[in-house]
């Protein structure tokens, strides 16, 4: 939580370096983890110009730490979607099948602990089991620190339908098999 | 052998009420109190929701300082009408004509520049700067989004001063600001642009021209309208479309709008939330 979020909002759009530094550091390493998460060979250009586009509008938005961190998630997101697009027209990007076998996704959740994580990783290990409706919906909210509501306008889909892909996703971590296997012996 | 391991595999192992995925998604569940069978992924969100780690605050100076000089820029253009007391204005004028010389280096000088920073940093601020020169950002433009890649610049060329080039208002602005020197390279190209070489006319052209375009522009920002209250439109005329198999029917991002252009601080009693 950003203390005295209003007054930072109105110094940063008034161009004051301390305000945009508390809210670069408080909304960076999610942006960032989201991306990452996303589209790692992007990540840092697109929160680039997430944040540019912010500083262009930053004077003019008004409401409170919640809706601008889902305002940035969105923008985000749709630089992004701008970002795949013109890769897809371009199909400059190949990856070649050796590096997608030396990349398998992530560690295997049987050989860590959450607490070895770093918060990328966790974030892998977090959607590692889930479809991509499930894991976008998962990192929004765990990651974005998004409400239900603000997913579901996000992802241009009901609240309802958000609610049911965030349960199954949850029901699906806890009975991930590799889980079962480190949860088994707790009890 | 746990407690729930004669059920069926497909079988919830806990029963996960809306409460409880509520309180596991905010973070709010304490992997050390959470039942055994949610310990992992308690775990799991809250080392997803720790504070900054690694590189993801690296080159926060340089990206702040490009923030904040956007920020100012944007909020000085007619469409932030924002009353500012004259020390800050000077502070503008300063900040700009520092900012939008650099932004103006040739493409060889601001490579090594940008080899100095840190990635994230570097685009941050290379972006900023460079999106100076041609207004804030629009989220919906496919053609400009990369960063820097409005100054049309090579080596030892400086950037495009035709009135048809975005980078122009750029320069311009560093010229009316003063920040431009007329032996650099910009100022030569702005001086070969100009009709009969006259500088000043052609700028309040130039400036005059992107302040209509942003006016009649707001809209292109991928912020949707100014006047909706909180961005709570519904998302199905999003005009976003799918990327591959990710269902990216974008929303369109709104910034909500003070509604009415005001000079005094906003009240601070935020409205997009109950």
């Amino acid at each position: 939580m950003i203390d005295d979020f209003d007054r930072v909002l109105e110094a940063a759009g008034a161009g004051e370096e301390w305000a945009a530094a508390v809210l670069f550091r408080a909304f960076q390493p999610p942006l960032l983890r989201y991306l990452r998460w996303q589209e790692p060979s992007v990540a840092d250009d697109v929160a680039a110009e997430t944040w540019l586009a912010l500083a262009g509008q930053i004077a003019r938005f008004d409401g409170d730490e919640a809706a601008l961190r889902a305002w940035i998630f969105a923008v985000a997101r749709k630089r992004l979607a701008d970002h795949r697009r013109r890769a897809a027209r371009r199909k400059t990007d190949p990856v070649s099948p050796e590096e997608l076998l030396d990349n398998p996704g992530g560690p295997d959740p049987a050989e860590v602990t959450a607490d070895s994580l770093s918060a990328q990783e966790a974030i892998a290990e977090l959607t590692a089991a889930l479809s991509r409706d499930q894991a976008e919906v998962l990192v929004l909210r765990v990651v974005g620190g998004m409400s239900v509501e603000e997913v579901a306008r996000a992802l241009g889909k009901r609240p309802g339908t958000i609610r049911v892909l965030q349960h199954r996703a949850l029901r699906r971590l806890v009975q991930h098999p590799a889980l079962a296997d480190v949860l088994a012996p707790e009890v | 052998m746990g407690p729930w391991s004669d059920l069926e595999p497909e079988m919830p192992r806990y029963p996960l009420d809306d409460g409880t995925v509520e309180a596991l998604l905010r973070g709010a569940v304490s992997p050390d109190d959470a039942p055994p069978e949610l310990r992992h992924a308690a775990a799991l969100v809250a080392s997803a929701r720790r504070g900054p780690e690694g590189d993801e605050l690296r080159g926060a100076d340089a990206a702040v300082a490009g923030f904040a000089v956007a920020a100012l820029h944007a909020a000085g253009t007619p469409d932030h009408p924002r009353r500012r007391p004259m020390r800050r204005k000077l502070m503008s004028a300063r900040v700009l004509a520092i900012a939008a010389p650099v932004a103006l280096l040739g493409a060889g000088t601001a490579a090594a520049a940008a080899d100095a920073l840190p990635a994230p940093a570097q685009a941050a601020a290379s972006s900023a700067l460079a999106h100076l020169d041609v207004s804030v950002p629009n989220p919906n433009d496919n053609g400009n989004a990369g960063h820097g890649a409005p100054l049309n610049t090579s080596k030892g060329k400086g950037p495009d001063a035709s009135a048809n080039s975005p980078a122009t208002f750029g320069l311009c602005t560093a010229f009316t600001a003063g920040g431009l020197s007329d032996h650099s390279v910009a100022y030569r190209n702005l001086y070969n642009a100009a009709p009969s070489h006259d500088i000043a006319t052609y700028c309040a052209g130039v400036i005059s021209a992107h302040q209509s375009s942003v006016n009649g522009g707001a809209n292109d920002n991928g912020t949707g309208s100014g006047n909706q209250p909180n961005g709570n439109q519904g998302s199905d005329n999003a005009p976003d479309n799918g990327t591959g198999s990710a269902p990216f029917t974008t929303p369109p991002v709104s910034v909500p709008s003070k509604g009415k252009p005001s000079s005094t601080p906003p009240s601070g009693v935020p409205s997009s939330r109950p």
